[in-house]
C-alpha cells in the first residue's frame, strides 16, 4: 500500500487574493461549524435542566436559556428510565447495550472478514467464474434493483429469520460490496513473492492467507470494521424493520423519543442521547486520522 | 509448495477458494439476486390469487400521475429528484471545503474533526436539535418573532415549509458525506506534484482546479456515480422528521414505510413501485458512467 502522508506542508505563505480566498473559505467554515455545534449545544445544555424548569421554559419559550442550578442525576435517570415494551416484554438499557454490542460487533467482523476473503481469492487467483463475480459486483453496485424491502421481509420470515439473531448474523456475510472493490485493488498491490516463499517453506493456501496477506491488510480491514460498526451501532431502520423486538440502543432511543417527552422528561431524553454519543466519540477520537486518509474508492466505476 | 498425499497444488487452491467463497456466495444468491427476481416477480403476481397481473403498475402509475393529492406518489417523485439534486449539488462545495481543509486552513483540525460529526454522531441526536432549534419555542421560532414573522407551527410541521427544510437539512449535514474519500485521496497525491506546483508559481486555487482535482478524478466520478446511480432511492431522515406527513415522502421512504407499517402485506405494490424506479434508474446510470469515465477517467500517479 502506499504510504499516506501524515500532514500535507504549507510551503508558501498566502497572499493578497490567496488569503481573501482562504479568508472567505474560513468564514464559511466558522459559520457552517457554529450551525453545527449551536443546536448541540443547546440540547447538551438542556440536558442539565431540571424537567419542570425546561416545561415552563418550553411554553415561555426561553428554552435556549442556560440551566440556572446544573443537574446531574438527569444522566443517572436516562440509565434507569429507558425502557421499551416489546412482545417478549420491557427491553431495558443493559439488555439495549448487549444487543448494540453483540449486533454491530458480530455483523462488523464478519462482514469485514467476508469481503476480505472475497477480495483476495478474486484479486490473487485465476479461477472460472473470476471474471464474472467481480462484474455481477459491479452491476449490482451501480445498477441496483429497488424496492427490494417487501421481497426481503417476506425471504427473512419464510427462513425464519425474522426478529431472529441468526438474521443479523446471516445476513452479515455479504462479500461483494464497495469494501470488495477496494480490497481487491489491495491485494493486487501486494506481491505474490510472499507467497511464493510461503509455499515453499511448506505453507498452504490457508496459512498464506491468514499469517502472510491478513495481517498485511490489519490497517485497512480495521477501517472497515470501525466504519461498519459505527453504522450499526446508529442503525434503527433495519432494527425497527427485521428485529422489532432486539431493541438496540438507536432503536431504543428512537422509541425514546415519543415517549420521555410526553412524559415531561425531555432533558432526561437530551441526557441520553448524549450517553449514547459517548462509545462513538471515544472510537472517532482513536481511529478519526486513519479513517481519513484510508478511504481509497477511486476506480470503482468499472 | 509441499503437495499433499492425495491431492495436487491446484487441488488444493480450488478447495481454498470454494471455502473462502461458498458462504459469500451463497448470500449472494440468497439475500440479493434472489430477493431482486422475487422483487420481478411479486410486482406482477396478485397476492390473493398468484395469477398474473398488472394491477401493481396500473396503481402505481395512477398514484404517481396523480398530481392533485399531497400524499401521492407524484409527490414522492418529486421529492427524490429535489433530494437527487441536492445531492449532486454539495459534491463541490463538499470537495472545496475538503481542499481547503487539506491545505490546512487555519485551524483546520478543529474544523476536521467539527465538519465530520454529522457522518460520526447518530442522525438521532442531529434531529433532535435541529428540531429542538428550529420548533416556534426555539432560538428560530424567537427570531422569527423578533422579525415580525412568528411561526404557527414549527418549519418540520408546516406543509409549506416542512419539505424545504427537509432537503436544507439534509444539504447541511450531507456536506461532509463524501469528505473522509476526497481528503484520502488528496493525501495520496505525492508531495512531487505540489512542489512542482509552488516552483511553477501556481496559486492555491489554481492548484486545485488544474492540479488537485484532476488528480483525484476517480474518486470524483466514483462518488458522482454512486450519487447519480442511488438517486431514485435517496431519502433523508424523513422517519424521524416527519415520518412522511405533510408531503415529505419519497420514493424509498414510501416503500420502507409501507412494509414497516404492513411488513407482510403489500409487497406487490411496493415490488412493483421499485420496478419502475429500477427501469428509470437504469439508462441514466449507464449514460451517467458513459460520460463519467470519458471525461473523469482512471489516472495512475
Amino acid at each position: 500500500m502506499r504510504r499516506i502522508r501524515k500532514d500535507v506542508p504549507v510551503i508558501y505563505k498566502r497572499k493578497g487574493k490567496q488569503k481573501i480566498v482562504f479568508g472567505i473559505a474560513l468564514g464559511f467554515l466558522i459559520a457552517y461549524a457554529l450551525t453545527l455545534l449551536l443546536p448541540m449545544g443547546m440540547i447538551f445544555l438542556n440536558s442539565f435542566k431540571d424537567s419542570l424548569t425546561y416545561n415552563d421554559q418550553l411554553f415561555s419559550g426561553e428554552i435556549y436559556k442556560l440551566p440556572t442550578k446544573i443537574i446531574f442525576s438527569n444522566y443517572s435517570k436516562a440509565l434507569s428510565l429507558l425502557s421499551v415494551p416489546t412482545a417478549k416484554g420491557d427491553v431495558k438499557l443493559p439488555e439495549m447495550v448487549w444487543n448494540t454490542l453483540w449486533m454491530a460487533t458480530s455483523a462488523s467482523f464478519i462482514s469485514t472478514f467476508t469481503h476480505l476473503a472475497v477480495a483476495y481469492v478474486c484479486a490473487k487467483y485465476k479461477f472460472r467464474g473470476n471474471a464474472f463475480l467481480q462484474g455481477l459486483a459491479l452491476l449490482l453496485m451501480i445498477l441496483p434493483v429497488y424496492g427490494t424491502t417487501g421481497a426481503s421481509m417476506k425471504l427473512y420470515i419464510a427462513l425464519g429469520i425474522y426478529n431472529n439473531p441468526l438474521g443479523i448474523i446471516l445476513s452479515a456475510f455479504e462479500g461483494f460490496g464497495m469494501q470488495f472493490f477496494v480490497l481487491m485493488g489491495f491485494f493486487k498491490g501486494i506481491s505474490w513473492n510472499y507467497a511464493e516463499a510461503a509455499f515453499i517453506d511448506g505453507g498452504g493456501h490457508f496459512t498464506v492467507f491468514f499469517k502472510i496477506m491478513l495481517p498485511q491488510a490489519v490497517s485497512i480491514s480495521l477501517v472497515f470494521f470501525v466504519q461498519t460498526w459505527l453504522g450499526f451501532y446508529s442503525s434503527y431502520e433495519n432494527i425497527l424493520l427485521f428485529m422489532p423486538d432486539y431493541i438496540n440502543i438507536a432503536t431504543g432511543l428512537y422509541y425514546e423519543q415519543m415517549l420521555l417527552p410526553r412524559l415531561g422528561e425531555t432533558p432526561v431524553y437530551f441526557a441520553a442521547l448524549f450517553l449514547s454519543a459517548i462509545p462513538i466519540l471515544i472510537i472517532y477520537i482513536a481511529f478519526g486520522k486513519t479513517l481519513m486518509t484510508s478511504m481509497n474508492i477511486g476506480g470503482l466505476k468499472g | 509448495m509441499t503437495k499433499n498425499k492425495h491431492l495436487t497444488n491446484k487441488q488444493l487452491s480450488y478447495i481454498f477458494i470454494a471455502v473462502m467463497l461458498i458462504l459469500p456466495i451463497l448470500h449472494l444468491c440468497t439475500f440479493v439476486l434472489y430477493v431482486d427476481v422475487s422483487t420481478i416477480f411479486y410486482s406482477f403476481q396478485d397476492e390473493l390469487t398468484g395469477k398474473f397481473t398488472l394491477e401493481y403498475f396500473s396503481e402505481v402509475l395512477a398514484s404517481i400521475s396523480d398530481t392533485s393529492s399531497g400524499d401521492s406518489l407524484f409527490v414522492a417523485f418529486q421529492n427524490t429528484l429535489r433530494y437527487f439534486f441536492a445531492g449532486v449539488a454539495i459534491i463541490p462545495v463538499s470537495l472545496l471545503l475538503t481542499y481547503f481543509l487539506f491545505k490546512r486552513i487555519k485551524g483546520h483540525n478543529l474544523f476536521r474533526t467539527i465538519v465530520l460529526l454529522p457522518s460520526i454522531i447518530p442522525a438521532l441526536i442531529w434531529v433532535t436539535a435541529y428540531k429542538e432549534i428550529t420548533s416556534v419555542n426555539g432560538l428560530l421560532g424567537k427570531f422569527m418573532e423578533w422579525i415580525g414573522q412568528p411561526l404557527e407551527y414549527s418549519i418540520f410541521k408546516n406543509p409549506d415549509t416542512a419539505n424545504t427544510a427537509l432537503v436544507i437539512y439534509n444539504i447541511w449535514l450531507g456536506l461532509a458525506g463524501g469528505m473522509l474519500y476526497y481528503f484520502s485521496a488528496m493525501s495520496r497525491i505525492p508531495d512531487s506534484v505540489f512542489e512542482a506546483a509552488l516552483l511553477e508559481g501556481c496559486s492555491p486555487i489554481r492548484e486545485a482546479f488544474q492540479i488537485v482535482f484532476p488528480l483525484i478524478a476517480p474518486t470524483i466520478g466514483t462518488m458522482l456515480l454512486l450519487s447519480i446511480s442511488g438517486f431514485i432511492g435517496a431519502s433523508g431522515q424523513i422517519l424521524l422528521f416527519t415520518k412522511g406527513a405533510n408531503g415529505t415522502s419519497t420514493l424509498s421512504f414510501f416503500i420502507y414505510y409501507k412494509v414497516l407499517q404492513d411488513p407482510t402485506g403489500g409487497v406487490g405494490m411496493v415490488s412493483a413501485l421499485g420496478i419502475l424506479m429500477s427501469a428509470v434508474a437504469l439508462p441514466i446510470t449507464l449514460l451517467a458512467r458513459l460520460v463519467i469515465n470519458k471525461y473523469l477517467p482512471e489516472i495512475e500517479y
